[in-house]
């Protein structure tokens, strides 16, 4: 006996036609085909309507010679070692606009204001902190292979197109609290500039948490769990298994931006 | 260091033989998203150079053509689609016409007998037109799994979304795709409009739309 109706049938049609069931839903569907007249003209209808349009749109594109001069070019020139290392070097000078004067102990404080969040508040008190880098480097690639033995995830740093956001390294450290209570898990810390400011970012393995406190909000692609504390903005957003804390002065609208464009 | 610059050199090999032979692939994406030649070559060098910088996180054995969409996307969406002018997209209310006029299955049942016709008259660079006529969302879904066979799960992972989402996309973007095309299938005589709705009723409908709304703001 089958185990879906007319209307099933309709809506899911377009999953049956991709191959994107599994055999046991296929054979669900196969049956209500072989039982059901009209969906069986509909589903013909719908078959013959992609096979005829799908040869129109795959028509080959190419990239004109030109634009693929171009690219091989670009290429041959990032292939060679890049002076970024003599770059990082410079920005290693501990950043004085970031004037730890007023901002020191205010990690510490009560936030008012703010609904507890231990990792947010953690993520704050490591921002304001001040630690230095353990590996200086404004290369992600560099960072993330750096990260790799040492902490129990595959790194991803992220990265900022364009020249407004630096990378200057990263360190390892913890991040505290979660839903579940005091305990602290491992943590990337990374440290960018960005003009003047100073951005932080903890990365950890979050497959078991699900983020929902926080304003959520549209960065780009991303979806973006914003806190706002004393003047501080952090961003918590999650990409595969890995949670992003992101915290900043910057005003919010730039934050997310950035984040928007990072990858 | 020695190692280093020769890893270096396997990963440039690499990109050349994997990435690089999907820049037309990338090409063709780039201007059904941005519509503008110009813009398409950029968005695919831009793509193809950021592509290259984190080659590293590029996991081997799975699709490159996914993990390269999934990048000229994240560009697209924050450089190109802010500062475009989008011009001459289906807004909502012309989606919600279009949808309603060939909402019934018969509207857009083809009888074989025109199919032929169809085909001859209606299906080339109409469905283009047709695609570039849809909202981004709609026409990056079909574009992906239409055009480049992606399953719904690497689609999701390229746009951000739920593979429901996907699914959802998919069937009101191909049935807008499909009542675009019996639209010029009318326009052209090869079928016959729906029944009850003629393009006569349609523009009075916009012609009463005109009215409601001159009356409203007066
Ligand atoms: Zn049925």
């Amino acid at each position: 006996m089958s185990r879906i109706d007319c209307d099933d049938f309709k809506k899911f049609i377009d999953p049956y036609l991709d191959g994107e069931f599994d055999d046991r839903e296929r054979a669900d569907f196969d049956t209500h085909l072989a039982e059901c007249a009209a969906c069986r003209r509909h589903y013909e209808q719908q078959a013959w309507f992609l096979r005829s349009v799908r040869p129109a749109l795959q028509r080959p594109t190419r990239l004109p010679p030109g634009a693929r001069a171009r690219l091989e070019a670009s290429l041959r020139v990032a292939q060679r070692p890049a002076r970024a290392r003599r770059l990082a070097r410079r920005l290693m000078i501990p950043l004085p606009a970031l004037a730890v004067a007023g901002v020191v102990g205010l990690g510490v404080m009560p936030l008012t204001g703010f609904k507890p969040a231990p990792m947010v508040d953690d993520a704050i008190e490591q921002h304001c902190a001040d630690f230095p880098v353990e590996f200086p480097s404004p290369e992600v690639a560099e960072v993330d292979t750096w990260f790799q033995d040492k902490v129990p995830f595959h790194m991803q740093a992220p990265a900022f197109p364009g020249d407004k956001v630096t990378l200057l390294g990263g360190r390892l450290s913890r991040i505290g609290g979660g839903e579940a209570g005091p305990s602290t898990r491992p943590a990337a810390y990374l440290m960018y500039s960005v003009g003047e400011r100073k951005m932080t970012v903890l990365v950890f393995d979050g497959s078991d948490l699900k983020i929902a406190n926080g304003e959520a909000l549209r960065a780009g692609n991303k979806q973006v769990h914003v806190h706002d504390a004393n003047g501080y903005q952090v961003a918590l957003y999650q990409r595969g298994p890995l949670v992003y804390a992101v915290t900043s002065d910057l005003p919010q609208r730039d934050l997310l931006n950035l984040i928007g464009e990072s990858l | 260091m020695i190692g280093r610059l020769f890893s270096k050199k396997q990963d440039h090999v690499e990109f050349e033989q994997v990435a690089m032979p999907q820049a037309d692939a990338l090409y063709g994406a780039a201007l059904r998203m941005t519509r503008n030649p110009t813009q398409a070559e950029d968005l695919v060098q831009e793509t193809l150079m950021r592509a290259y910088r984190f080659w590293h996180r590029f996991e081997q054995g799975t699709n490159i053509k996914a993990w390269l969409f999934r990048i000229q996307t994240n560009i697209f969406i924050n450089r190109y689609r802010k500062r475009q002018t989008e011009q001459q997209v289906l807004d909502d209310r012309q989606i919600d016409d279009l949808l309603h006029r060939f909402a019934a299955e018969e509207s857009t049942f083809l009888p074989p007998d025109t199919r032929d016709a169809f085909l001859k008259r209606v299906v080339g660079d109409e469905v283009m037109q047709a695609l570039d006529d849809l909202p981004f969302e709609f026409r990056m879904t079909v574009l992906l799994a239409d055009m480049h066979d992606l399953s719904y799960k690497e689609i999701a992972e390229v746009l951000d979304c739920p593979v429901g989402t996907v699914m959802s996309r998919l069937h009101r973007a191909r049935k807008l795709l499909q009542a675009r095309l019996f639209e010029y299938a009318v326009e052209r005589g090869v079928i016959e409009a729906p029944e009850g709705v003629t393009a006569d009723n349609v523009a009075e409908l916009d012609a009463f739309r005109r009215r409601k709304k001159r009356a409203a703001n007066e």
